[in-house]
């Protein structure tokens, strides 16, 4: 078998096996989305006015919330020595890693979204709004991981872990809810869109880089 | 250069720059405090309001100017393990937060009288609050390891995604305020700075530099507490495992 | 011709010198016993042999493939012990041609590489792998060898400590490599276990391979050599 498929294979069937994050993470999303009309009332114009932003903050919250054991594990059971000491690179390691947790983590959110948006009067074809969320959920995978190299070895890890992504993930943020407001308002969105993308064509190959190379930091 | 990383040969040096700029900070901030408090006319739109400006745009300055020396000194101590570039980061990090929060704050107590709020969500005021979370994560992270090492190593590695970053949220929020800012709201720019006039300008620059210098004599001492710091946890270690 | 010799090595971790002028050379053929006191740098001995940790000084030279067995043992819970050698025998690496076997040499403190040099580096240019270890019915087989057959199907959440450490050295058998690096291979084994390890560490010498082990009981092993480091961490400290 493929070493990358291996991995990609074994971290699915874990996360499959452990309860399901890929069941949860949507109902936590579904959560945070039904608290802004218990708290901001249910009138359905500034709902749907809000509606782009609600949707961002609420998946970038719910793809913070699996971050902090991504690596935390295998780093502690031996499993990185086993790699490190591998003829693959590291960063195969971490890309194989980072494919997996998104499909268990993030893709499941991009699924839910459009259900999310009519909940809250968003009119936008679903597949305008995919062409925002698949980005944006895979940048919050890339960015965060980095993050959650970071934190592997400090104390107070999940609180760490908020302070250091999310201040990295407002760029995505920004351009995430711009690009539905302007494709709400009928306005060409094109240009934040692809903003996301070509943040996703930068970050796709350096961030596996960089995270091999934190992870190797926290090695010795 | 190299040579003066070794915290030794650093420490014979630092004790000079130390009074030097301790002089000079007195001297500048004496003198700038002078000429902005006294000698500066009021501004004829803002009057004497305007003098929070000579705190304000030196703090804003400083706060940019140490996390980009604090990434010089991350990329430092990555490629080439100063561990002396590692002090320098835990000892600028809380300094930088402090300045930038004095530009948050001056900003705001700037803001009530000015446009009668505390308060806007103005491109320039919202990159600075998240520079100055980015301040706090880098405090948070070097103080959350066991080994001080790896915390700085961690904390260089954070320093540097951030200033990678810095550009493109500073980029993101200029493009996000154009997108949702009432346009009576951009007329804020606060200070053209060609524009500024002669008498304003001198006490401003005399300012930053007397702030620059209190920064230098800040980081040092706290540089030697970290070496101090330091110096106490190989003590310890060497107490435990001879 | 399998060997792996340091020399002069001084280990420094975080702010403490672990030791420091330590030498010792393994042929092909050769066992090694590393022993000494809690602390003494037994496992940080072994991970510079394996190459995860870098020397502050020394050399040392490597002609061989490793495999590293740590004190952790690296199973997933969630998954069955077949799945989790199916994955291990895969990650720890495909097995390595004999022709192509890696010889390492390494100075230090060396030359810092640049900083994308580790990025460019090509995994092909590593040698050439022949991958073959993932095989089902060979991963039975091993796991029988060690007892383990009648569990294979189990999540690993249901094994015992002893059970986890005879399932992770199931690798011996899986991943043909010159170099095996234990480290307190026998941590929670029985005597049973004891004995086969001690029978596969002894045809694999046999075979010329190389076995270097960290261990607090020497008198199990029939060694070629046994080094403690305790000892001349001590005289180094008592010189000092």
């Amino acid at each position: 078998m493929n070493y990358f498929a291996a991995i990609l294979r074994r971290d699915i069937k874990m996360d499959f096996r452990h309860g399901g994050q890929f069941l949860f993470l949507p109902a936590f999303f579904l959560l945070i989305v039904t608290l802004f009309p218990l708290g901001l009332g249910a009138d359905p114009e500034p709902l749907r006015k809000t509606a782009p932003g609600l949707l961002m903050i609420a998946a970038l919250l719910a793809s913070l919330l699996p971050l902090e054991k991504l690596y935390a594990d295998d780093l502690k059971d031996g499993t990185i020595d086993l790699l490190l000491l591998s003829p693959q690179p590291l960063s195969l390691y971490v890309a194989a890693k980072t494919l997996a947790h998104w499909m268990v983590a993030g893709l499941p959110l991009v699924i839910v979204v459009p259900a999310l948006a009519a909940m809250l009067g968003l009119a936008i074809p679903p597949t305008h709004i995919l062409a925002v969320f698949v980005p944006a959920t895979i940048l919050f995978v890339l960015v965060g991981q980095i993050a959650a190299a970071l934190i592997l070895n400090a104390r107070r890890g999940s609180v760490l872990l908020a302070l250091l992504a999310v201040p990295l993930y407002i760029p995505v943020l920004i351009f995430g809810s711009g690009a539905l407001d302007l494709m709400q308002a009928g306005l060409p969105a094109k240009g934040p869109a692809l903003f996301l993308w070509a943040g996703l064509a930068f970050a796709l190959p350096v961030t596996p880089l960089v995270t091999a190379k934190l992870l190797r930091m926290q090695m010795d | 250069m190299h040579k003066y990383a070794n915290p030794k040969k650093y420490k014979a040096l630092s004790k000079y720059i130390l009074t030097a700029s301790l002089g000079l900070a007195l001297a500048l901030l004496g003198w700038g405090l002078y000429l902005a408090l006294i000698a500066s006319p009021p501004d004829y739109q803002q009057s004497e309001t305007v003098r929070i400006m000579y705190i304000h745009v030196p703090a804003a300055w400083l706060s940019m100017f140490i996390y980009a020396s604090m990434t010089v000194a991350a990329i430092v101590l990555t490629i080439w393990r100063h561990t002396l570039a590692g002090f320098y980061i835990r000892a600028a990090a809380p300094i930088g937060a402090c300045f930038t929060a004095a530009c948050l704050i001056s900003g705001a107590l700037w803001g009530q009288p000015t446009w009668g709020t505390w308060w806007v969500w103005d491109a320039r005021l919202t990159s600075v609050l998240i520079l100055f979370f980015l301040y706090l994560g880098a405090i948070a992270l070097s103080n959350a390891y066991d080994n001080p090492d790896k915390g700085n190593q961690a904390t260089a590695w954070l320093v540097i995604v951030g200033s990678v970053n810095l550009p493109i949220i500073k980029f993101s929020v200029d493009w996000w305020n154009t997108l949702h800012q009432p346009a009576s709201l951009t007329s804020f720019s606060r200070m053209a700075a060609p524009g500024i006039h002669h008498d304003m300008l001198v006490p401003l620059l005399v300012m930053a530099g007397g702030f620059l210098c209190l920064y230098v004599v800040l980081v040092i001492l706290r540089l030697d507490n970290e070496i101090a710091a330091r110096k106490i946890h190989v003590l310890r270690l060497k107490a435990i495992n001879g | 011709m399998a060997s792996l010799s340091g020399k002069n090595l001084s280990c420094l971790r975080g702010d403490r010198l672990i030791f420091q002028g330590l030498s010792f050379a393994v042929q092909q053929g050769q066992t090694l016993i590393l022993t000494g006191a809690n602390g003494s740098g037994k496992t940080s001995l072994l991970r510079l042999m394996a190459g995860l940790l870098d020397p502050f000084a020394g050399e040392i030279k490597r002609d061989g493939n490793i495999l590293w067995l740590g004190q952790e043992t690296p199973l997933k819970p969630q998954l069955t012990v077949l799945e989790n050698l199916q994955f291990l025998s895969c990650a720890a690496g495909d097995g390595v041609d004999g022709k192509n076997r890696p010889v390492t040499e390494l100075r230090f403190p060396r030359k810092r590489e640049s900083l994308f040099s580790w990025a460019l580096r090509s995994p092909l240019s590593r040698g050439r792998h022949k991958r073959d270890f993932c095989n089902k019915s060979d991963i039975r087989q091993a796991l029988k060898k060690s007892g383990l057959g009648h569990i294979a199907d189990y999540p690993a959440s249901y094994l015992s400590m002893g059970q986890r450490r005879r399932a992770v050295l199931t690798l011996l058998h899986l991943v043909k490599r010159d170099i095996w690096l234990l480290d307190e291979p026998t941590n929670h084994l029985d005597r049973e276990s004891c004995d086969r390890l001690i029978e596969t560490i002894a045809a694999h010498t046999k075979q010329g391979g190389i076995a270097v082990i960290a261990t607090h009981s020497p008198e199990l092993w029939s060694a070629s050599a046994v080094l403690d480091i305790s000892s001349l961490t001590k005289d180094k400290r008592e010189a000092a």
